[in-house]
């Protein structure tokens, strides 16, 4: 008796010390995209693992697909050690092109990355398409008839996939209609009512959708290899003939000006959490395919990526 | 390129041929402005609905979490759409563009933006031309550190519905202007008929003359602006009724002056045909053969004063002196046979005049040959020549027994002669008809000092 109430009152110090203690998850878009099931999976993990009492709460920060949450990290809540920001590679391709201001991906402190996410390509149900070659085939006869939905502005990574799409079809960028939301749920709500055709969005938050019933066809996913799970009857673009790649990187991040202390302390707790037996069906809810790293390793990731897609934006013609 | 058929086109067509293109011109320019007021008030009332959207999309614009979203109005987009039967693009950005929801790439106004003022700009978006409204607001809440945050709306539809709604407008107004055109032309047409009726009733009236009526045509109800054309077609045939009764006038006295002598002659040779005895014949010969001289010279008379009545006098240089001597010379002879002193009153120096010396020459011998004819038996005839700065003059003084005040009146006239006169009644009119082609005048006055008769021709210098 006397044992457990030390446990408890050791547990409640820790809490009460400890970062997670009233922890809130800010996800910089509206819900039901990649950075909600970034921090949902955060906040399930580390409630499944028992680290927290009381679960992870999740804000939602839109604007700019990160950026200003991005900004509000560096420039406002740079010391506070309880919000953890959920990023993907599209931050950080924004970030490369310097949409997120005058910033580098050194003024953050990165964490950990959760998950692989990874571009898909879908259209409606009812869509003429059944094939991303049927697609490819439209937009290059009437490439101003079929306009894109996505996440993100010019130069965002949905909008590269689209991008990358179009000139595979030999379409030039420049004619491609595509309208920006804020995040891949709106893109997604959008696509259903039809206001967009094509959607250039991440194969977890379509997943999700398609789980709340969205009437929506996959036409392909934009990895080197079929996913497993429920993906596996759909091709990837490689297979129909397409080289797309697009691998999305989930993760989270703190302000630069917490402590050294408080950031192990995330990393550790995110550690045991994602180490945790409940992980595989927790990354399975969120449509993430296992990609834990953090510390050196997860720098020396996010610093590569952030030279490609340096290159890939001068490719395009979007660098700022 | 001859303009000749223009000029002989007829009034109605040479006023429509200037009305029209001047109407058309006219009804161009309307069509234009008509044009211009279609596109100002369909993008007027295009560009409230516009406002609309805008208004719209911002009261969905959320800052609440410290992020930015907007929840976008599909219901509205699809109802605008619906309105607009066009395609409908929105762009909400920050001004930085750090945050962009829409159609990224929408043209940006072609001047910077003031808070809260909407703008309206025509310009290309997918090679369709498309009408933007374009809204910038400062924002509730500072997103980051860096400059003033400023939310940028902005809406734009394709101007398809409102080109057609211009194009029906513009057409309509083609369609009514055309119309009223062609009822314009249609009242000039017939305006112009009405207007020229007068005249064509002068015509009428003119074509139904009879050949030998000259007199006036009717001016009373002719438009003012013929009425100088008729004025003067009614003076010609005033000039030429005048010439026609001279000509009549002259027929009459040629066939009057003509025939007493005839029947006289014809009379005193079946006097002398009849005659035996050859004294009275030879006797009834010399009377005969003084009519017929009497005959001729009264001929000569009627084709000179005819002849004076239709030449135009010629303008030489003479001299006064010599004109009076040669006419002083010719008549000598008769003087002499009536036994008068007949003389030229010298000059010391020439007078140099000018005129027709012929006609003036013809007309001093008649007016001295009718002195020296009626005068009294050894009177006196006078020739006298005078030139001033005005004029010339030349006249003729007898002492004779001067004239009844009645005829003095009508002397000058044809055929006005003192009792007794034997002469045709020509001479003075002759002299008359000589001085008024001179614009001079034939003055007839008692002589003062010899007591008889002074003739006097005055002409002007020219």
């Amino acid at each position: 008796m006397k044992r457990l109430f030390f446990l408890l009152s050791l547990t409640t110090v820790l809490a009460q010390a400890g970062v997670l203690e009233g922890a809130r998850c800010i996800a910089p878009a509206k819900p039901g995209g990649g950075f909600d099931l970034t921090c949902q999976l955060a906040r399930s993990a580390l409630q499944e693992a028992g680290l927290t009492q009381v679960p992870l709460s999740i804000v939602y920060q839109p604007g700019g697909i990160g950026a200003l949450a991005f900004k509000s990290a560096v420039t406002q809540r740079l010391t506070d050690s309880h919000a953890i920001v959920a990023f993907s590679s599209g931050s950080l391709l924004n970030l490369a092109q310097g949409r997120f201001g005058p910033y580098m991906s050194r003024d953050v402190r990165w964490i950990a990355s959760l998950g692989l996410d990874y571009g898909v390509i879908a259209v409606r149900q009812d869509a003429p398409f059944k094939t991303l070659a049927q697609l490819v085939s439209a937009l290059r006869e009437t490439p101003n008839r079929i306009v894109f939905g996505a996440g993100g502005s010019i130069g965002s990574q949905d909008w590269m996939k689209a991008a990358m799409l179009a000139r595979a079809a030999g379409v030039s960028h420049k004619v491609m209609r595509f309208v920006a939301f804020e995040g891949g749920g709106e893109a997604l709500t959008a696509l259903r009512g039809d206001h967009v055709q094509v959607l250039a969005g991440d194969a977890a938050e379509v997943a999700r959708q398609i789980d709340q019933g969205a009437q929506v066809r996959v036409l392909a996913v934009l990895a080197a290899e079929r996913l497993p799970g429920r993906w596996t009857q759909v091709p990837t673009a490689r297979e129909q003939g397409f080289d797309i790649r697009w691998p999305i990187v989930r993760g989270l991040y703190v302000g630069p000006g917490v402590s050294d202390r408080d950031r192990n302390e995330w990393v550790d707790a995110l550690t045991r959490a994602m180490s945790h037996s409940s992980l595989p069906r927790e990354l399975a809810r969120a449509g993430f395919q296992p990609a834990w790293m953090t510390g050196v390793e997860l720098e020396a990731l996010v610093n590569k990526q952030m030279v490609e897609y340096r290159q890939l934006a001068i490719e395009f013609g979007v660098s700022r | 390129m001859s303009w000749n058929w223009v000029r002989r086109a007829s009034i109605r067509f040479r006023l429509l041929a200037l009305l029209l293109p001047a109407m058309a011109l006219v009804t161009a320019a309307s069509l234009w402005l008509t044009r211009t007021d279609a596109v100002a008030s369909a993008n007027a009332a295009y560009d409230r609905s516009l406002l609309g959207a805008i208004k719209a999309l911002d009261l969905n614009v959320s800052t609440a979490s410290g992020g930015l979203s907007v929840e976008l109005p599909y219901r509205l987009f699809e109802f605008f759409q619906l309105t607009a039967t066009g395609n409908v693009y929105f762009r909400v950005a920050t001004a930085d563009s750090l945050v962009e929801i829409g159609n990224p790439d929408l043209p940006p106004p072609p001047s910077a933006l003031r808070t809260g003022q909407p703008m309206f700009y025509d310009a290309t978006y997918f090679g369709e031309s498309v009408r933007v409204g374009a809204f910038m607001r400062p924002l509730e809440q500072r997103l980051n550190e860096g400059g003033e945050p400023q939310l940028v709306i902005q809406v734009a539809e394709s101007t398809s519905s409102r080109e057609q709604f211009t194009a029906s407008f513009v057409r309509r107004a083609a369609v009514r202007d055309i119309l009223l055109l062609v009822l314009m032309s249609l009242a000039v047409v017939m305006g112009l008929t009405v207007a020229l009726r007068p005249m064509a009733s002068l015509a009428v009236q003119t074509r139904a003359r009879a050949p030998d009526d000259l007199r006036p045509l009717q001016t009373g109800d002719l438009p003012s602006d013929i009425r100088p054309l008729v004025d003067a077609i009614n003076q010609q045939l005033e000039r030429t009724n005048q010439l026609m009764a001279e000509r009549r006038g002259f027929i009459d006295d040629a066939s009057h002056q003509l025939r007493t002598p005839l029947t006289i002659l014809r009379a005193q040779l079946d006097y002398v045909l009849r005659e035996p005895d050859p004294v009275q014949r030879q006797l009834a010969l010399e009377a005969l053969s003084e009519e017929l001289g009497n005959a001729i010279r009264a001929t000569n008379q009627l084709l000179t004063l005819a002849r004076t009545d239709a030449a135009r006098p010629q303008r030489e240089r003479f001299d006064l002196g010599d004109l009076a001597r040669e006419v002083a010379l010719e008549l000598l002879p008769l003087a002499r046979a009536r036994g008068m002193d007949f003389g030229v009153d010298e000059q010391a120096e020439p007078l140099e005049a000018e005129g027709d010396r012929g006609m003036l020459q013809h007309a001093l011998i008649n007016i001295a040959h009718n002195a020296i004819q009626h005068g009294r038996p050894q009177g006196m005839v006078t020739l006298q020549v005078a030139a001033d700065p005005l004029g010339f003059s030349l006249q003729v003084i007898d002492n004779g027994f001067g004239i009844d005040a009645d005829v003095l009146n009508r002397l000058g006239q044809r055929f006005v002669k003192s009792r007794g006169s034997r002469g045709s009644g020509l001479g003075l009119a002759i002299a008359n008809s000589v001085i008024e082609r001179h614009a001079g005048r034939l003055r007839i006055e008692p002589a003062q000092a010899a007591g008889g008769l002074c003739v006097a021709l005055w002409w002007p210098r020219s």
